[in-house]
């Protein structure tokens, strides 16, 4: 009896949109909601949702997603279209280009200032995936003096640099969150000064065997001392950039080392993460359930048939079960 | 006008749309911000709702009797039940939201708007106009106009009409 709404929404809207016009002017389509429906339904007046007042609607509207709200919530009618231009509905936005309904990076760039400018400055989260300009993060940065949480996922070149002179207009950012982007050790220290409330960094990358870089976590090390939450998936350091972060974070609670292949932890270094870090995930703790590809790229040399010492190997179990 | 009381529980009276009577402890109802002051500051001890179906009305004082209940270990049982409250026909969720937000019970109402935004997602206009029954009233000029703001965004309509 019920279509799957998945399957409708597969559909060419197009075919979808003739057939609705074929059936709307014959008769009244019954409610296709997969609902216990009354018997008095088909017969009583449609129920006058463009009443609502409008904080009601905006409030229903701000659940959907930026997507769904630009392209097809806002046309229904005037009600909520005038409802769709209320700041509240834009204090979030979340745009991905990687949805069934693929957008060509310009739509979303088009999309995401639209959002940015309805917000009217109340912007308070966005999360920009697979698409993303310098141009546009100015434009963000230049509208949004009251974002707490930023996240960029594969914003491949625009980040560097750019992003350091961003975060200058964004004083109040508690949360920053990047995912497969490059950033110098110079610009983390840039950013850190400039968002003192941070108190939530996510740096994280492809896994990487057979290259030490400890300047980024020195750089984490130096500038976020209000670290509460810290994740350096893939990271290359080494002990002496934990040890670094272990002194200069001293709030820090939690801290995802997944793939830092450079870092063992033995004895006093063990012993310090225990004492401070409530929610450790260890280099070689699972992956299960991370969003993203955890491939890693491997170029160090061949240690007998294994590309870890069995020690250390071993250190790491103990410790997970200590 | 004084609460009448049974032992030390208070007793208040609510009236529907249609005069019919709910008798139930005051302790729920002040769940409700308006509510709460009513009893609190006018000491009041049967108010009248006429705006609100009886129908809907027993439903929220399903919900409040089901909220005060609430402990941890049976929060399960509670969400399974605020499942089966949303699962109503459109036209009942909606009078239920806008009785919820007439009292101001913040937490019902911050649910019912996402049980209704739920029914609007992945959903085409089309689609949401028919399940909602909301007509368009757009007129041409302002159907153009906002075409006009997001031109790329719609370049999917565009490509449908060829097909």
């Amino acid at each position: 009896m019920l279509r799957p709404k998945r399957r409708i929404q597969k559909e060419p809207r197009g075919v979808k949109q003739k057939k609705l016009k074929a059936s709307s002017s014959s008769s009244l389509p019954p409610p296709s909601s997969s609902l216990p429906s009354s018997p008095s339904l088909p017969l009583s007046p449609p129920p006058p949702w463009v009443e609502l007042p409008l904080d009601i609607t905006a409030n229903i509207l701000q659940r959907l997603r930026t997507i769904e709200i630009l392209e097809n919530a806002q046309r229904v009618c005037t009600a909520w279209w005038k409802a769709s231009h209320d700041p509240t509905v834009w204090r979030v936005i979340d745009l991905r280009n990687h949805d069934v309904d693929a957008k060509t990076p310009r739509m979303l760039e088009n999309m995401c200032r639209i959002a940015v400018d309805r917000s009217q400055g109340q912007l308070l989260k966005i999360n920009i995936e697979n698409f993303g300009s310098r141009d546009l993060l100015n434009y963000i940065a230049e509208r949004s003096s009251q974002l707490r949480y930023l996240r960029f996922v594969k914003c491949y070149y625009i980040l560097d640099g750019c992003l350091a002179a961003a975060v200058k207009n964004f004083p109040l950012l508690e949360e920053l969150h990047i995912y497969f982007s490059d950033i110098n050790k110079d610009h983390i220290e840039v950013i850190g000064h400039s968002c003192p409330q941070l108190k939530s960094f996510t740096l994280n990358a492809r896994g990487f065997r057979g290259y030490q870089y400890d300047d980024e976590a020195l750089a984490v090390a130096r500038s976020m001392p209000e670290l509460r939450h810290l994740s350096l998936f893939g990271n290359v350091l080494t002990n002496e950039g934990l040890r670094a972060i272990l002194h200069g974070c001293p709030h820090l609670q939690s801290l995802d080392l997944r793939h830092c292949y450079n870092i063992k932890l033995k004895r006093d270094l063990r012993r310090r993460c225990r004492q401070q870090i409530v929610h450790l995930k260890h280099p070689r703790d699972s992956t299960y359930g991370y969003e993203f590809d955890a491939q890693i790229c491997d170029y160090s040399p061949p240690v007998g048939d294994f590309p870890w010492s069995f020690d250390d190997h071993f250190n790491e179990f103990e410790l997970e079960w200590w | 006008m004084a609460s009448s009381t049974t032992g030390e529980k208070k007793i208040l009276t609510l009236k529907g749309g249609d005069n019919e009577e709910f008798i139930l402890e005051e302790s729920l109802v002040l769940q409700s911000e308006l509510l709460k002051n009513m009893v609190k500051e006018e000491r009041v001890s049967s108010i009248p709702l006429p705006s609100i179906k009886s129908k809907t009305l027993v439903k929220i004082i399903e919900y409040l009797k089901k909220h005060a209940e609430l402990t941890p270990s049976n929060k399960e049982e509670f969400k399974n039940f605020e499942k089966e409250f949303v699962n109503v026909v459109l036209e009942e969720l909606l009078d239920i939201t806008v009785a919820v937000n007439y009292l101001k019970i913040n937490g019902l109402l911050e649910f019912c708007c996402q049980a209704v935004a739920d029914r609007i997602k992945d959903k085409s206009v089309e689609a949401v106009r028919k399940i909602f029954r909301i007509e368009s009233d757009f007129t041409p000029e302002e159907e153009s106009e906002f075409r006009k703001e997001t031109p790329e965004a719609f370049e999917g309509d565009l490509d449908d009409t060829t097909n």
